[in-house]
């Protein structure tokens, strides 16, 4: 499954707390422009994955590499500087700040201290926020404080957030979590968007929204690659249908 | 929905204005004639002056805690070296017209000191000593800070660190044998610059002087609040760990701004130290740090405004009560706070009402619909 065109390729990754083994042999490539898949129960190991490549947590075992650079040396913020994007589980936008002020503190440039005490510009207000708000759909709430935004706003506010960064690699995690059916259909189409210039892996559970986004979908479960695949190929599989959609269905 | 920006940083100011309107009005209150109701005593001058290198210190409270987070328990520590440095310099002026007519300082004299101590070295130079005021507190706050941050100690954590730092220079200070005067600290001083500090004329000097730093003090912050660096420390403040995943060196963020407030400290006790007349450890004091965050906690956090409010409110409550009931004021202090924090969790700018914001002002006065154009294009 190694390829030498990886953009990021996590190597054996093998991680565990207090002898409880969260992640055991991991191994993926991920491609530019291409969406991934990660579905298993809880538990899986999907979130420890993100992480890992994060810099939240450091495994025991295997490496990481982000255009052949070893992410492992690297704290957070120098990875998130290098290309690599991560949207949390609960919406994480700065609740104090407005919309406006969320989309501008992450748009690209110096993140030194010398470097930010300028002020944002007009033309950088017109020329680079403006378009992402219109693009996440929250243009007419600019100046409002993030805190008063429902968690649908919130959700497509960070991926605003994410958009202003423009990273090589997005990690989605559980994107439509707690949305309407109308908002996971927005935000579905604002991945597809996203995909034309980025590579994307998207954790969720949720059957109905992977099924209308994935192409390829990797199983995981105890920590373990179970299997991975078409949607078609997944959903039909027994051993799936015993770990996962069994849980489901329970 | 019509959007508009959520805060009133335009009415603040104009409000910070009129209160230095006032305050300029006050500073020539000395030159009307005496017993008329517009007169000002030399002693109310002296005070506004004090008061307003306490709004010095609110303001850099305000931006350490109210924008960023960071709760400092010891920020008296960064004022009283600042006022140590400046009271040096005032001490080392007056070589020779102390009492014992010696070129040491007296205290130096009355423990049989022969030589100066080599720390005291170059405070006779007045641009030497500017330098030491501050960077003496910044040195201090680079060290604590960048050690904690990078650390990733936090919240409850530091506010402790910082007051035990604030304790433990004020027990070394009052050792005699560490050479700035002991508990009695550096006093008796008699000239500024060559100015008798007894003058008049020297002590109105001062206090613009003091008005003047407070209105560059408020003027920096706010330039940099309404900049990209507002932004950046009010997200530390609501989710540094979240701040990490948009790329940005937090620690760094933190450290710069307990150096900036340190500094403004120093700049303050330098102010502060002529026109009080004493430098002495009880400055240090944990309870003198705590007062510092209740000027901010009772004016309102985070708004500039109300730091300098806070500072000149409970300083003048606390120069009359400490008059007709001394023993009360600790307990005074106390309960203010505790009804600040049950009853108005944001101070008395709260009571400032919202509809009259910045934003109705500024198209009273301008007729413009503004910040939102761009969006009509």
């Amino acid at each position: 499954m190694q390829d030498s065109q990886a953009l990021l390729r996590l190597e054996h990754i093998g991680v565990s707390f207090d002898g409880f083994q969260a992640l055991d042999d991991v191994s993926i490539d991920f491609r530019n422009n291409e969406l991934t898949c990660i579905i298993g129960p809880n538990g899986a190991g999907k979130s420890t994955l993100l992480d890992i490549i994060t810099g939240l947590t450091k495994p025991d075992k295997g490496r990481v590499l982000f255009e052949g650079e070893d992410l492992l040396q690297l704290c957070e913020s120098d990875i998130v500087n290098l290309g690599i994007a991560r949207k949390f589980q609960t919406p994480a936008v700065f609740p104090d700040l407005d919309v406006q002020g969320n989309i501008a503190i992450c748009l690209r440039g110096s993140r030194r201290v010398l470097r930010n005490l300028r002020k944002v510009t007009e033309s950088e207000r017109r020329d680079q926020i403006h378009p992402i708000l219109q693009r996440v759909g929250l243009e007419h709430h600019a100046y409002l404080p993030a805190r008063f935004l429902s968690h649908g706003q919130k959700q497509w506010l960070e991926i605003g957030m994410i958009l202003a960064m423009n990273p090589a690699v997005i990690l989605l995690d559980e994107p439509v979590t707690g949305m309407t059916p109308k908002e996971i259909e927005i935000t579905a189409a604002l991945i597809e968007d996203l995909l034309q210039h980025h590579c994307i892996l998207l954790i969720d559970h949720d059957m109905g929204f992977i099924r209308s986004m994935a192409r390829e979908v990797i199983v995981m479960h105890q920590g373990r690659i179970l299997t991975r695949g078409t949607m078609q190929m997944i959903e039909n599989d027994p051993l799936v249908k015993q770990v996962y959609l069994g849980y489901q269905h329970a | 929905m019509k959007s508009m920006p959520h805060d009133q940083t335009k009415l603040y100011g104009w409000i910070f204005a009129a209160l230095v309107l006032v305050g300029v009005l006050l500073g020539l209150g000395p030159f009307m004639p005496k017993g008329s109701a517009l007169h000002v005593s030399d002693f109310t001058i002296t005070l506004l002056g004090k008061y307003s290198c306490y709004a010095m210190v609110a303001l850099a409270v305000d931006l350490c805690w109210g924008f960023t987070g960071i709760l400092s328990l010891g920020q008296g520590v960064f004022f009283a070296l600042g006022a140590y440095a400046m009271g040096m310099h005032l001490m080392r002026s007056m070589a020779g017209q102390g009492v014992y007519g010696s070129v040491l300082p007296d205290f130096m004299v009355f423990l049989d000191w022969q030589t100066l101590p080599w720390y005291w070295q170059g405070f006779d130079q007045a641009w030497f000593a500017f330098i030491m005021v501050l960077a003496v507190p910044g040195g201090l706050a680079f060290v604590l800070g960048y050690l904690s941050f990078r650390s990733r100690v936090k919240g409850v954590y530091f506010s402790i660190i910082s007051q035990a730092l604030t304790y433990l220079m004020m027990t070394l200070f009052f050792q005699n044998d560490l050479g700035f005067g002991g508990n009695n600290g550096l006093t008796d001083f008699k000239t500024i610059f060559g100015f008798s500090l007894k003058d008049p004329e020297t002590k109105l000097a001062l206090y613009f002087l003091s008005l003047a730093a407070l209105v560059l003090t408020w003027i920096l912050l706010r330039t940099l609040i309404q900049g990209r660096l507002g932004l950046v420390l009010k997200a530390i403040r609501d989710g540094e760990q979240r701040l990490r995943f948009c790329g940005y060196p937090v620690a760094a963020y933190k450290t710069f701004v307990f150096v900036l407030a340190a500094l403004i400290c120093g700049a303050a006790g330098a102010l502060y130290v002529p026109q009080v007349g004493i430098i002495n450890p009880s400055e240090m004091a944990p309870a003198q740090s705590i007062e510092m965050v209740v000027w901010v906690a009772l004016g309102g956090r985070g708004t500039l405004l109300g730091a300098v409010l806070g500072a000149f409110i409970v300083s003048a409550l606390k120069s009359w009560l400490t008059e007709i009931f001394p023993d009360l004021w600790l307990f005074f202090l106390g309960l203010t706070f505790i009804a600040v924090t049950l009853f108005l969790p944001k101070g008395l700018m709260s009571l400032i009402p919202q509809r009259l914001n910045g934003q109705g002002l500024r198209s009273l006065l301008r007729r413009r619909p503004p910040m939102e154009s761009h969006h009509a294009r």
